[in-house]
């Protein structure tokens, strides 16, 4: 079934990304508060930034992992789906005001390309969920 | 005993469907905004001179001045001579976005150039706390000049912020080795500025080869 195939790769895909990002976030705060691994800071932030970014990388680890749950039973993991998207579509309207705000002007177009990656991944999650499963008969 | 049967309960569709009809509605109002959000504000590669009664003509020599910069350091018209130099004079920079974008984009594009010096400056009125962070977060290699000499006013560069306060035209004058005008740039509105590829070609048109080389 291509639609149900599409849907469970697009959550493999965002988890998979989800996990990556988490794990650089959680990584850059470790190496910036405990280890003083890499020559220069991977971020350009002050201490309570990098705890920030050590937060969001916990917070996407989870998602990443509420999303492979998504991926081995799609239909009884719809939460997690809808969850997703609303989280993608505030993503975009982030990067939206984010580029607005002229603050970003250095990122350059690569927020309006994130803004409408996230779109085009949020539809994805709202048309190919599959339908609800019917709960089990006791 | 006797077990009773539980039939699950029907599931409404139609919630869902409309919910799905919303989210598509409003990620197709928000991928148009991606697409069309470069309208609000760009830089313009031609200068335009929207008051040309005010201020220093392309030729004369720029006013003098001695404004105090964020460092808390005093910093003269002379200070700016002997390469080229860039006034801009900003309404704030706090609730303008092009404002701040046409600073990064300025910055960016003098990147490696150590022979320019940048001074902005920003009427006093502007210079709240919430202004003045962002110098201080993009580390900016300009001077912020916090305009308490009554300088855009004697450019005639003065107007009303939208909350009443006293605010400035956005203008760009590029001044050559000794200080006179190469360049002006004077704007009603912020939404469109100089473009930093026009502003670093005033300098290299520059005919007069008697100016000294920059320190």
């Amino acid at each position: 079934m291509p639609r149900f195939f599409a849907y469970r790769l697009l959550a493999a895909m965002t988890a998979a990304l989800f996990l990556l990002f988490g794990f650089v976030f959680v990584c850059g705060f470790l190496d910036r508060a405990l280890f003083q691994v890499f020559s220069r800071p991977l971020f350009a932030t002050d201490a309570w930034g990098y705890y920030m970014v050590g937060v969001a990388g916990s917070g996407l680890i989870v998602w990443a992992v509420a999303l492979i749950a998504l991926v081995r039973n799609p239909t009884e993991n719809r939460g997690v789906a809808i969850a997703t998207t609303v989280g993608l579509v505030l993503g975009a309207i982030l990067r939206l005001l984010a580029w607005y705000s002229g603050e970003y002007r250095q990122a350059g177009d690569q927020l309006r390309l994130e803004s409408g990656v996230f779109l085009i991944a949020a539809l994805g999650f709202v048309w190919l969920r599959p339908p609800r499963s019917n709960p089990p008969t006791p | 005993m006797t077990e009773r049967t539980i039939t699950p309960p029907a599931i409404p569709q139609t919630p869902t469907f409309a919910g799905r009809i919303g989210i598509t509605l409003l990620c197709i109002y928000l991928f148009i905004v991606t697409l069309r959000i470069d309208g609000c504000y760009a830089p313009d590669p031609a200068n335009r001179d929207e008051l040309p009664d005010n201020g220093p003509v392309v030729g004369s020599e720029f006013p003098a001045f001695s404004l105090r910069d964020l460092a808390g350091a005093t910093i003269t018209r002379d200070d700016l001579q002997g390469s080229m130099a860039i006034v801009i004079v900003v309404p704030t920079l706090d609730w303008s976005p092009p404002t701040k974008a046409s600073l990064v984009d300025l910055a960016t594009a003098l990147r490696g150039r150590h022979d320019v010096r940048v001074a902005v400056v920003l009427p006093s009125a502007q210079a709240t706390p919430r202004s003045l962070t962002f110098p201080r977060d993009h580390h900016l290699p300009f001077y912020f000049l916090v305009d308490d000499g009554g300088l855009i006013d004697r450019l005639g560069l003065t107007t009303a912020a939208p909350d009443r306060t006293a605010s400035a035209f956005p203008a760009t004058f590029v001044l050559d080795a000794q200080g006179r005008v190469r360049l002006r740039d004077v704007r009603k509105n912020a939404r469109a500025w100089l473009a930093p590829e026009t502003v670093l070609a005033a300098d290299l048109s520059r005919d007069d080869t008697s100016a000294p080389p920059a320190p």
